[in-house]
């Protein structure tokens, strides 16, 4: 292809105009709101139903042992462990 | 002015919608030009393609290494959206016609892009996209290799043949 034809093409596809709309970035911050807001409500749903189903293996768990006899290491390990459990889940990854 | 480093710092640390809305503003208009092309001038279909595009952008952020420049990692995401669209959706092209000699004595800018857009239909999407990056977007062969993905002597091959293909249309 010589040189002529390809300065033509090039000034051809240039970009002539640039498109305009007030709404464009508005409406993608408004969309992204809205996916935020329904990931929260879901995750909010989950905890419910993790912790109700979890009730009656806690109710027995918390009968079967009695937490302040046991070890403080014991008590600060389960803590931890329930901690990053919940950061995890609560994580833009997950 | 704030560089794009410290916009995505921003927006990765803070989440900050403020410092995002300075970053769309920024690169609305390269990447929904690029769009249009891609598309063959379907206006409606490119601006939703490139809200898809920075909604990804935003969910994707926090990913961007730096290796390549924002600029490319945006029209990356954008071209892969275009891709994940075709695949979603039917679409029937209408037959060139119109008279692309015209171009050059076109007055207005908008009908002058216009035609460009519809041009657009005589190329393959593989075309498309190389020569919209390279001779409208400017970009380095390397960069078109980064976004689309394929080998570099493939990008070079696309752009000849996309020039060839139009110097027919337009000049036949």
């Amino acid at each position: 292809m010589s040189d002529e034809q390809d300065a033509f093409l090039t000034s051809l596809l240039k970009y002539h105009s640039a498109p305009v709309d007030d709404n464009f970035v508005s409406d993608i911050l408004t969309r992204i709101s809205a996916k935020e807001s329904q990931r929260t409500k879901l995750l909010a749903v989950a905890m419910l139903i993790a912790f109700v189903l979890s009730m009656p293996l806690l109710i027995t768990t918390v009968s079967a042992i009695n937490l302040a006899s046991e070890p403080f290491w014991y008590v600060t390990a389960l803590l931890f462990a329930m901690l990053a459990i919940t950061t995890w889940i609560s994580s833009e990854h997950f | 002015m704030i560089n794009d480093n410290e916009l995505i710092a921003r927006i990765v640390c803070h989440q900050d919608k403020h410092a995002f809305a300075t970053l769309i503003k920024k690169y609305q208009v390269p990447i929904r030009q690029f769009l249009r092309r891609l598309t063959a001038g379907q206006h409606a279909e490119a601006d939703d393609i490139a809200q898809e595009t920075f909604i990804r952008i935003y969910q994707k952020i926090a990913t961007y290494s730096g290796k390549a420049s924002f600029s490319t990692w945006a029209h990356k995401i954008a071209y892969h959206c275009f891709l994940r669209s075709q695949q979603k959706a039917y679409h029937r092209h209408e037959q060139l016609d119109v008279d692309f000699s015209l171009i050059e004595s076109t007055k207005y800018d908008i009908d002058k892009d216009i035609m460009v857009e519809q041009l657009m239909q005589a190329l393959d999407i593989e075309q498309r996209t190389c020569l919209t990056l390279s001779l409208s977007a400017g970009m380095s062969h390397q960069e078109i290799a980064t976004i689309t993905e394929f080998p570099l002597g493939t990008v070079k091959s696309h752009i000849n043949r996309g020039k060839q293909r139009l110097m027919k249309v337009v000049k036949p």
